[in-house]
C-alpha cells in the first residue's frame, strides 16, 4: 500500500528535469525539499530518460550524474505505483481526441502518459512539466485544436466523448513549469546570497530555463519580471 | 490534398534535377505536415531527405570536385526505385531504399565535416522540433524523429515557438496556485 502523499508532492516529467539540470538548478530541488513536506516523484520511465540513457552520451552524462545523485540522496523518489490507472488507456483516449481527414492525431507519448497517470494513481495533484502539448491538452484543449488547425492547415475535428473522458480524468491536475519552481525558490530566499544582484539573477535564470527548453515565451517572462521581480 | 508516396518521389526528383531549393523546401513542409498527421515512416524519411537535399543544393562547397553531382545522380536513381516501390506498395523495401539515400547524403557530409553535429542529425532535430512546434508532444516528436529528447528541448528553446502560441494559464496564475500549495 502506497503511503499517503503530501499535498505538496509533485510528480516530475523529464522535460522539466532536463531544463533544470541543463541550467544547473538541480539544487533547487534540494532547497525546496528541505522547506516542505512534499516529495519530488518520478516514474521509472523518467529515470530511464533522464539518468540511464544520457549516462551513455558524453555531452549529457554530467546532467545525468547530478540527477542520479539527487535520486541516491533521496531528493527525488522513483515510484512505480501499483494503483496507477492504465497509462495505455489514458494515452489511447488522448490520442483519439483530435482528428484530421479521418485520421486521429497521435499527440501523447508513453512517457508523458506515464507521468500523468502516476500523478492520478498516487493522488498527487501537482505535475512539474515543461513540455507544452500535454499541458495544453489538459488545460486548454480548444486552444491546442486551433493551433493544430493553423499549423497543419487542415480542419481538426474533436471526438467529444474522448475529450470529455480525458478531461474528467485529468481535471484536478495542476501543472507547473521549471520557471515557476525557480520563482518559488526565489520567493523563499534561494537567490538571497546574490545580494543586490538577486533580481538580475532570478530574471537571468528564467531566461536560461527558457533557452534550455522550458515552454515559455519571452513576453511572458518579461511581463512577469516587470510586475513581480523588478517592481 | 495529400501527395502519395510515389508522387512525392517524383516531385523530389524533379526539384533535385532542377537544383530548385525552393521547391525542395516546399516538399519538405508538406512532408512534415503529413508526418504530424499520419506518423508514417516513409513520409518522415522524405521529410529528412528533402531537408538535407535543400541544404546540399544551397551550398556550393558540396559541388566542388564533382561530389555533389555524383550524389545527385545516385539520389535520382534511388528516387526512381522509391517511386516504383511506393506504386507497388512495397513499404519495407521503400524504407530501405530511402535509408540508402540518407546514407549516401550522410557520407557526402562526412567527407567534408565542418560541425560536430552532422547534416542528418541536424535534419532529424529540425524535423522533430517542427513537429513539436506544430503540436505533437515532445516525446512523440523525439520518438518518430529518432532525436534525443534533451537535444530536442535545447533546440526548441532556441526558437520562437513558445512565443507563437500563448497559453491560457500564464506564469502569474501558476505562481498563485503554487504559493497556495506551498504556503
Amino acid at each position: 500500500m502506497m503511503a499517503k502523499m503530501s499535498g505538496q508532492s509533485i510528480v516530475c516529467d523529464s522535460s522539466a528535469l532536463i531544463s533544470l539540470t541543463d541550467s544547473c538548478f538541480v539544487h533547487v530541488i534540494y532547497f525546496l525539499k528541505k522547506k516542505y513536506s512534499g516529495r519530488f516523484i518520478i516514474p521509472p520511465s523518467v529515470e530511464k530518460e533522464c539518468v540511464e540513457q544520457p549516462m551513455q552520451i558524453r555531452n549529457y552524462a554530467l546532467h545525468a550524474i547530478r540527477l542520479k545523485r539527487a535520486v541516491a540522496e533521496g531528493m527525488i523518489d522513483v515510484v512505480a505505483a501499483k494503483e496507477q490507472p492504465d497509462a495505455e488507456r489514458l494515452r489511447f483516449v488522448a490520442n483519439n481526441i483530435f482528428h484530421a481527414e479521418g485520421t486521429p492525431l497521435r499527440l501523447l507519448h508513453a512517457g508523458e502518459a506515464d507521468v500523468v497517470s502516476l500523478a492520478l494513481g498516487l493522488g498527487v495533484d501537482n505535475v512539474l512539466m515543461d513540455e507544452r502539448t500535454t499541458r495544453m491538452l489538459v488545460e486548454d484543449p480548444e486552444a491546442l485544436r486551433q493551433h493544430l488547425e493553423h499549423e497543419l492547415g487542415k480542419q481538426i475535428g474533436i471526438n467529444e466523448e474522448n475529450l470529455s473522458a480525458f478531461s474528467r480524468a485529468t481535471r484536478r491536475l495542476r501543472f507547473f513549469r521549471s520557471t515557476e519552481l525557480i520563482l518559488l525558490a526565489y520567493e523563499k530566499g534561494y537567490f538571497a546570497d546574490y545580494g543586490e544582484l538577486e533580481r538580475d539573477a532570478v530574471e537571468a535564470s528564467l531566461y536560461k530555463l527558457k533557452y534550455s527548453g522550458c515552454a515559455i515565451g519571452f513576453e511572458e517572462i518579461g511581463e512577469y519580471s516587470r510586475k513581480h521581480i523588478r517592481e | 490534398m495529400a501527395l502519395t508516396l510515389a508522387e512525392t518521389s517524383v516531385l523530389i526528383g524533379s526539384a533535385l534535377r532542377n537544383h530548385d531549393v525552393r521547391a525542395m523546401r516546399k516538399i519538405n513542409n508538406r512532408c512534415e505536415e503529413e508526418t504530424a498527421l499520419r506518423f508514417q515512416q516513409p513520409t518522415y524519411n522524405y521529410a529528412l531527405i528533402t531537408y538535407v537535399l535543400a541544404k546540399i543544393l544551397s551550398k556550393p562547397r558540396y559541388f566542388r570536385q564533382g561530389r555533389g553531382k555524383e550524389l545527385v545522380a545516385t539520389v535520382d536513381r534511388l528516387l526512381r526505385t522509391c517511386e516504383g516501390l511506393a506504386k507497388t506498395a512495397q513499404y519495407d523495401a521503400l524504407v530501405l531504399a530511402q535509408g540508402k539515400i540518407l546514407s549516401s547524403m550522410e557520407k557526402l557530409d562526412d567527407e567534408d565535416r565542418r560541425f560536430v553535429k552532422g547534416i542528418l542529425q541536424k535534419a532529424k532535430l529540425k524535423t522533430a522540433s517542427t513537429l513539436y512546434a506544430q503540436g505533437i508532444s515532445l516525446g512523440n516528436a523525439s520518438e518518430i524523429a529518432g532525436a534525443d529528447k534533451r537535444e530536442l528541448l535545447l533546440y526548441a528553446g532556441q526558437t520562437m515557438m513558445f512565443d507563437r502560441l500563448h497559453e491560457k494559464k500564464g506564469m502569474e496564475q501558476r505562481m498563485k496556485e503554487l504559493r497556495e500549495i506551498f504556503s
